[in-house]
């Protein structure tokens, strides 16, 4: 059982057309609207100091052919103000529908001084349509606590058996390197709520998924039921050292699956695709979505989605059947 | 009618000789527990600036035998808590603690600090505990009161107390960064939460006193004494910009009064403590803490430039209503 390989349906490579606007399209978080997909993503521009920040606009693909239609124009959710969780970045943003609204979470960057940065999570409302968002409150409603001591982000939020549910990332450690600087590792965790805003953590601190071994960080962790008391995740893992550079270190797609969400059993190969060029080093930041029969997965590939991302895509019944096994 | 009497500087950090390299300058926001025989008062100590101008406060404790005349028993050279590790929120600094002394243990609640980049610094609660009060351990890695929605940062200067059943926190969450002069710039608000265990905290979510100098007064330090079933606070404020060396804007020390210690009545002309004269409080006062000592209440409080001479002393003629 293999996943198709959909290719790269976004196409941002930054030589390729010069109208590009988008530098990097990162993190794509798909939506159903019916006839057509709409995927949030983050891409970069450079802040007074020539340092990146991320910034989040959408595409909307026909459901069907998977080609671009529609690319947002304005700004979908302003950075937060001096000082706030948000300040230098939004990635990833997801959003839901839930009682016709649509809400966004932000996974919100600032800037460390020792360290590079921290995350933190927020909530934002959209307007009528989910073209545009604005934050509840400058600060964060998921941030760091006494066994979760930073790098609280990756939100992917469902709405299943009369609960928000949570999956997210928060770090474990941060890691001298040889020159000095620092790199981290964080784990999957799940948190619930009965408002969407103001969350539990019953397992604080304890990360969900089992790891291949102690430099695993595992990000981006996404949701879905396939039926009733079968569920899917997928995330993506890298080592915490040379994953930039070398291709055994990389990012690459894992997999789990649980009857109840508490107990999760990891299965990689559940996720597992043909890689071609555009994700051949490197697969990650990836996210589900259950389309008439199928199951999508969109992601990045090479270079962190400096390219753009693509999809990947598998018959419901083939994925539920191999879950079962 | 009740007012405050002032002593003069008590701890002085010039004469405690031999300090290590981590006790250099600065004796701040000072918090006493009664030890039965005699008085320990933990305070928070900045060691030598580095090449960039970054400095670590780390906190440690002096116990006192007898305050008139002073008695100093010890003087320690041990940080009572170590700073925690890379990207924790306690990196580079652990200032102030207030430690509530219990039948079997010791808890402080401690403002950890973390250097950020577009604004100096963010500030988040952590807990801590000791069996004998000298060398405290930590309630996990990360903080127990760290930012929310509507306190979007720098929550901080942490203050312990246990009424009837309940600990009660009093702290500041950080409204506004500002740039003034091409400088970053905070105001902060007091602030209130409860708990049953000291680990999950209930916030009052509101401005627990009223603003004096305009909506932009910072304040900190929360600091309550019960007496007779009432609630007095005291604590500091001061103008968001230019208070470093303006005497005008500089911290001065506010006073409240609570039944029930969610409302409280801002009375600073009652029981405030204001600047002197001359001398080493004539700039600033401000990181109050009030205690009662062998039947007579004190107040130890910071001077010029927030405790880089040590603390002073006031003591209170007259009953407190």
């Amino acid at each position: 059982m293999k996943w198709q390989n959909r290719g790269l349906i976004f196409d941002v490579t930054p030589q390729k057309n010069e109208m590009n606007r988008f530098f990097y399209a990162q993190g794509p978080q798909p939506i159903d609207l019916g006839e057509v997909i709409r995927v949030y993503f983050s891409s970069r521009v450079r802040d007074v100091n020539g340092k990146f920040l991320s910034k989040v606009n959408w595409v909307e693909f026909e459901s069907i052919s998977h080609k671009p239609l529609r690319i947002s124009e304005r700004e979908v959710i302003a950075l937060g103000e001096l000082g706030t969780y948000d300040e230098h970045g939004i990635f990833p943003f997801n959003v839901i529908q839930y009682d016709s609204r649509f809400i966004g979470y932000v996974s919100g960057w600032s800037r460390r001084s020792s360290v590079s940065v921290t995350t933190s999570i927020g909530v934002a409302i959209g307007n009528s349509d989910g073209t545009y968002f604005e934050k509840r409150a400058k600060g964060p409603c998921l941030t760091a606590s006494a066994n979760e001591p930073f790098l609280i982000g990756d939100p992917n939020v469902k709405y299943l058996e009369g609960e928000f549910h949570m999956w997210y990332i928060f770090g474990i450690k941060w890691s001298k390197t040889a020159d000095s600087g620092y790199e981290r590792t964080y784990r999957i965790g799940h948190a619930i709520s009965h408002d969407g805003v103001t969350w539990q953590r019953p397992s604080e601190g304890i990360q969900i998924i089992p790891a291949l071994n102690d430099l695993e960080a595992q990000a981006m962790p996404s949701v879905i039921q396939l039926e009733r008391n079968l569920y899917f995740m997928v995330f993506c893992y890298r080592n915490t050292f040379g994953f930039r550079e070398n291709h055994e270190k990389a990012y690459k797609l894992g997999a789990a699956i649980s009857s109840d969400l508490i107990q999760w059993e990891r299965n990689d190969n559940l996720v597992a695709f043909d890689s071609n060029s555009w994700s051949n080093e490197m697969a990650c930041y990836p996210n589900l979505l259950e389309k008439e029969d199928k199951i999508l997965l969109y992601m990045n590939g090479n270079s962190f989605g400096l390219n753009g991302f693509g999809m990947i895509e598998i018959e419901k019944e083939t994925l539920v059947s191999n879950a079962k096994l | 009618m009740a007012r405050w009497r002032k002593i003069g500087l008590l701890f002085d950090i010039s004469k405690i000789l031999n300090r290590p390299e981590w006790f250099f300058e600065y004796t701040q926001a000072p918090n006493v527990v009664d030890m039965g025989d005699f008085l320990r008062i933990y305070f928070s100590t900045r060691g030598r600036r580095d090449t960039s101008g970054n400095y670590v406060s780390l906190s440690t404790f002096v116990d006192l035998k007898s305050i008139e005349p002073l008695v100093i028993k010890e003087v320690s050279f041990d940080p009572i808590l170590d700073l925690g590790e890379p990207g924790c929120f306690d990196e580079h600094g652990i200032y102030p603690i207030s430690v509530l002394r219990e039948t079997n243990r010791f808890l402080g609640v401690y403002g950890g600090w973390s250097r950020c980049e577009s604004v100096p610094f963010d500030v988040a609660i952590g807990l801590a505990s000791s069996v004998d009060g000298r060398k405290f351990s930590k309630h996990g890695t990360g903080p127990i009161l760290a930012a929310n929605e509507m306190e979007p940062f720098v929550i901080g200067s942490p203050k312990l107390r246990f009424f009837k059943d309940k600990y009660y926190l009093t702290y500041i969450a950080g409204r506004e960064w500002t740039i003034e002069n091409g400088r970053p710039e905070i105001y902060y608000k007091l602030r209130m939460a409860s708990s049953e265990n000291c680990i999950e905290w209930k916030r009052f979510d509101k401005d627990i006193i009223a603003d004096r100098i305009g909506p932009r007064e910072a304040q900190a330090c929360g600091d309550i004494f019960e007496k007779n079933g009432n609630f007095h606070m005291w604590f500091c404020f001061r103008n968001h910009v230019d208070f470093r060396e303006n005497r005008i804007n500089s911290y001065r020390i506010g006073y409240a009064r609570s039944e029930n210690l969610i409302d409280w009545e801002r009375m600073d002309i009652e029981l405030g403590l204001d600047v002197s004269e001359t001398g080493w409080d004539s700039q600033s006062v401000s990181y109050p803490n009030v205690f009662s000592f062998r039947d007579q209440i004190y107040m130890l409080y910071l001077g010029n430039h927030i405790g880089r001479n040590g603390f002073g002393i006031a003591k209170l003629s007259g009953e407190l209503e």
